[in-house]
C-alpha cells in the first residue's frame, strides 16, 4: 500500500496536489475510501413498488438497489457470478427477477441466484452453492439510504456522530421528509475530492466564482421587489458574512448562513417563511437557519436548495454527478415546480452556478499535470486553530466562521486515516485522541482568558 | 386511454413537409440566421426570436428497458435540462453579456449547425408552423478543449410579417445524450 502522508499535512493546512492526480492513489482510493465508507444509494421515493429498482455505483461498483416483497430494500453488486457480465443495464425499472443477458443466469430481485440454464446437466450443486451476488450493508436514514461492504464499518449512526444534529436540521425539516421530482447526471473532468470539499468546507468561492449568475439574477428583478430584495440579501450573505461551519472527525462538514439559506426565489421562499412555525416545532428554533450546504463523507452532498448528489469517482481526472432534486412532500404543487426548475436554472448542466464550479474543477486539473504544480503545496490554512468544540451551544467542531477550511482539514484528515488502511477500532481511537488534546487546549486557552 | 408513447414514435412526425418551396425557404432562412446569431455571440438578438410567452423546455432522457421506452424521455413537470421561460432565458443571456461567466471567459468558438429540417403546417393557425430540426453545436473553447451536443428540436413558430421573419412560442429541446458528457451545457441550443 502507497504511503500517503506526505503529501497531506491536515493538522497544518497544507495539500499536494498529487492526491488529486496519482493513478496509484485513486486505485487506493476504489480500495480503502469507496470500499469501506457509507454512502448513498437511493431514496425511499425512488423506490415506491415491490420489484423497483435503480442501478448506483460504490466507487466504480455498480450495484442495484431493489425494493423488495416485504417493503425492506436490498442491494447488491450489479454483476453475474459466472463471467462478471453486468445484470442490469437500464437506470431502473420494475423487475420480478434479474437475467443475465450473456449465459441466461437468472437472479431474485434480492441478488441470490434462482436459475441456471441447464443446471441440472452441467453443475454439480456445490459448484452453484455460493453463487449470490455480493450484498451491500445497508442502512435507512430517514428515507435516505445508505450503503457499505465493509461490515467492520462503524453502525450508521455512529459513523454521523454529531453530524447528524446538523443534517437532521435538513432532513427533518418538513412533516412527510421528501420526495424525487427529478435527477441529472453528468461528467465533469476533474478529481472527485474537489467536488466532496465544496459543501463541506466552501462557501467562500460564490461571490467569486458565481458573481455573474447572481448579478444576472439581481439585475433582472426591478426594485422594490421581494425577489430584488432577496438577491440583495444573498449579495450581503457574501459580502459580510455571518454564519458558521462544522467539521466532522470522519470527514463530514457543512457551511450555513446564520440569516438564513440563500434561497432567492420569491415564491419559494414566502412559502419557507410561512413554514417557519411548522419547521420550529419540529427540531427547534435553533436550527431554523441550519440549512447547509453539506457534504456526508464521502460524497453524498446536500445543497440548500433541494438539490441531493452524489459524486461517483471515474479515474484520477474524473468524476460522475448524479443529483436529485427532492421537494418537501408537504409543499403545494405550485411551489414543487418551482424547486423544480429553481435547481434547473442554478445547480444543473446547464445551471447558471453549477457552469461555474465544473470550469474550477477542470482547471484545477488541468494544471495539475504539471510535475511542479503537484509538488507545490495548496494551501488549507483559513481559521486553522480557530475551531471549537461544543461551542456557542453546537455539537462537535465548529470554525466560528461560515468561510472556512475546517471542514476540508477534517476531511482530508479522515480521509488520510482511511487511505492507511488501518482498522476501523484504530482509526476512532486516534480520532478521539485529536479530539481529547484538542479538547484539552481549548479547555487551556478558557482558562488563560478567564484568569487574564 | 393510450399507452404513452415516447416522442419520437408518435405518427405524427413520420410525414414529409406540407409548407411548399417557398416558405420552407423563409424558415430554413430564419433558422440559418439564429445559427448565425449565436455563433456570433448577439445573445440579446437572439432572445429578441422568442415571443414573451416562450417554453424552452429539454427533458432529460435516461436508459429505459423496452417496455418503459416510453419514459426514456421524461415528461413535462419532470426532470429538465432547460425548463425556461423568458424571464429566465433574459437571465441566461445577462450572465453570458456579463463578461464574468467564466465559462465564457475568454469565449468560446462555437458552431450551429441546422439540418434536417420539416416544416408542418398547424390546423386553423394559419401564421404557424411545427418545425422539426436536427442540431450539432460544436464548441471549441480554451486552449484545446472541445465538445458538441447533438438533439433535434421542435419547435413552434410564428410568421410575424409578411417580410418573412418568425418568431419562436416554444421550444422542445431533445439532446442525444443520458449522461451529459460535455463539462456543461453553458450555450443555447
Amino acid at each position: 500500500m502507497m504511503d500517503v502522508t506526505q503529501y497531506v499535512d491536515a493538522q497544518n493546512g497544507y495539500l499536494h496536489g498529487e492526491i488529486f492526480t496519482n493513478p496509484e492513489i485513486y486505485e487506493q482510493e476504489l480500495q480503502q475510501v469507496f470500499s469501506r465508507s457509507w454512502v448513498f444509494l437511493a431514496h425511499d421515493s425512488m423506490l415506491p413498488k415491490a420489484g423497483d429498482f435503480i442501478q448506483n455505483y460504490i466507487g466504480e461498483d455498480p450495484v442495484i438497489v431493489a425494493r423488495q416483497k416485504d417493503g425492506s430494500v436490498a442491494a447488491f453488486l450489479n454483476q453475474c457470478r459466472h463471467r462478471g457480465m453486468r445484470l442490469a443495464r437500464v437506470d431502473r425499472g420494475n423487475a420480478k427477477s434479474f437475467t443475465c443477458t450473456f449465459h441466461g443466469w437468472n437472479y431474485s430481485i434480492d441478488g441470490k441466484l434462482a436459475n441456471v440454464p441447464h443446471g441440472d446437466a452441467i453443475y454439480d450443486p456445490k459448484d452453484l452453492s455460493d453463487a449470490n451476488c455480493r450484498r451491500v450493508r445497508l442502512h435507512n436514514y430517514k428515507g435516505f439510504i445508505f450503503g457499505t461492504w465493509d461490515h467492520e464499518a462503524p453502525d450508521f449512526l455512529s459513523y454521523l456522530g454529531d453530524f447528524a444534529w446538523y443534517l437532521d436540521a435538513y432532513l427533518d425539516r418538513y412533516e412527510g421528509g421528501f420526495e424525487v421530482v427529478a435527477f441529472h447526471k453528468w461528467v465533469v473532468p476533474g478529481n472527485w475530492k474537489f467536488n466532496a470539499e465544496q459543501p463541506a468546507s466552501d462557501a467562500y468561492h460564490a461571490a467569486s466564482s458565481h458573481i455573474s449568475a447572481i448579478e444576472a439574477r439581481l439585475a433582472q428583478a426591478p426594485q422594490g421587489e421581494p425577489q430584488t430584495k432577496e438577491a440583495l440579501k444573498r449579495m450581503e450573505m457574501l459580502a459580510a458574512p455571518v454564519g458558521n461551519q462544522v467539521g466532522s472527525p470522519y470527514g463530514h462538514g457543512a457551511g450555513w448562513f446564520t440569516k438564513g439559506a440563500p434561497i432567492n426565489h420569491p415564491v419559494v421562499n414566502a412559502w419557507d417563511e410561512s413554514m417557519i412555525p411548522h419547521v420550529s416545532a419540529r427540531i427547534g428554533a435553533e436550527r431554523v437557519n441550519l440549512m447547509a450546504h453539506a457534504n456526508v463523507f464521502p460524497t453524498f452532498m446536500l445543497l440548500n436548495n433541494f438539490s441531493f448528489r452524489i459524486t461517483l469517482p471515474r479515474g484520477p481526472d474524473k468524476m460522475e454527478i448524479w443529483a436529485w432534486t427532492m421537494v418537501p412532500k408537504c409543499a403545494p404543487d405550485e411551489v414543487k415546480d418551482v424547486m423544480r426548475r429553481e435547481v434547473v436554472h442554478t445547480f444543473s448542466p446547464a445551471g447558471m452556478f453549477e457552469q461555474d464550479d465544473a470550469l474550477n474543477w477542470e482547471e484545477e486539473q488541468h494544471v495539475l499535470r504539471g510535475a511542479m504544480a503537484r509538488r507545490t503545496p495548496l494551501i488549507y490554512r483559513q481559521r486553522l486553530g480557530q475551531a471549537r468544540w461544543d461551542a456557542d451551544g453546537l455539537p462537535g467542531k465548529t470554525a466560528g466562521h461560515v468561510f472556512a477550511e475546517e471542514g476540508a482539514r477534517m476531511l482530508y484528515q479522515h480521509w488520510l486515516d482511511l487511505m492507511s488502511g488501518e482498522s476501523w477500532d484504530s482509526m476512532a481511537a486516534k480520532k478521539q485522541a485529536r479530539e481529547h488534546l484538542e479538547r484539552q487546549r481549548q479547555q487551556a486557552t478558557n482558562t488563560q482568558g478567564a484568569l487574564a | 386511454m393510450s399507452a404513452p408513447q415516447h416522442l419520437f414514435q408518435q405518427l405524427s412526425h413520420f410525414k414529409v413537409s406540407d409548407v411548399g418551396v417557398q416558405t420552407h425557404h423563409d424558415i430554413e432562412q430564419f433558422y440559418f440566421l439564429e445559427a448565425e446569431l449565436l455563433d456570433t455571440r448577439n445573445f440579446e438578438e437572439w432572445l429578441s426570436l422568442f415571443s414573451q410567452d416562450v417554453r424552452y423546455w429539454a427533458p432529460v432522457r435516461e436508459n429505459r428497458s423496452v417496455r418503459d421506452y416510453a419514459y426514456e424521455i421524461a415528461p413535462p413537470g419532470g426532470a429538465a435540462l432547460f425548463d425556461d421561460d423568458h424571464a429566465s432565458l433574459t437571465q441566461r443571456v445577462r450572465r453570458m453579456l456579463s463578461g464574468r461567466a467564466w465559462t465564457e471567459v475568454p469565449a468560446s468558438r462555437t458552431r450551429h449547425l441546422v439540418t434536417n429540417l420539416r416544416a408542418f403546417r398547424v390546423p386553423d393557425r394559419p401564421q404557424d408552423y411545427d418545425v422539426e430540426t436536427s442540431i450539432c453545436v460544436y464548441r471549441n473553447f480554451g486552449e484545446k478543449n472541445e465538445d458538441w451536443v447533438i438533439g433535434k428540436r421542435f419547435d413552434r413558430i410564428s410568421r410575424t410579417d409578411e417580410s418573412g421573419t418568425f418568431n419562436i412560442s416554444r421550444r422542445t429541446l431533445v439532446l442525444d445524450m443520458a449522461t451529459v458528457l460535455p463539462t456543461n451545457l453553458g450555450l443555447f441550443y
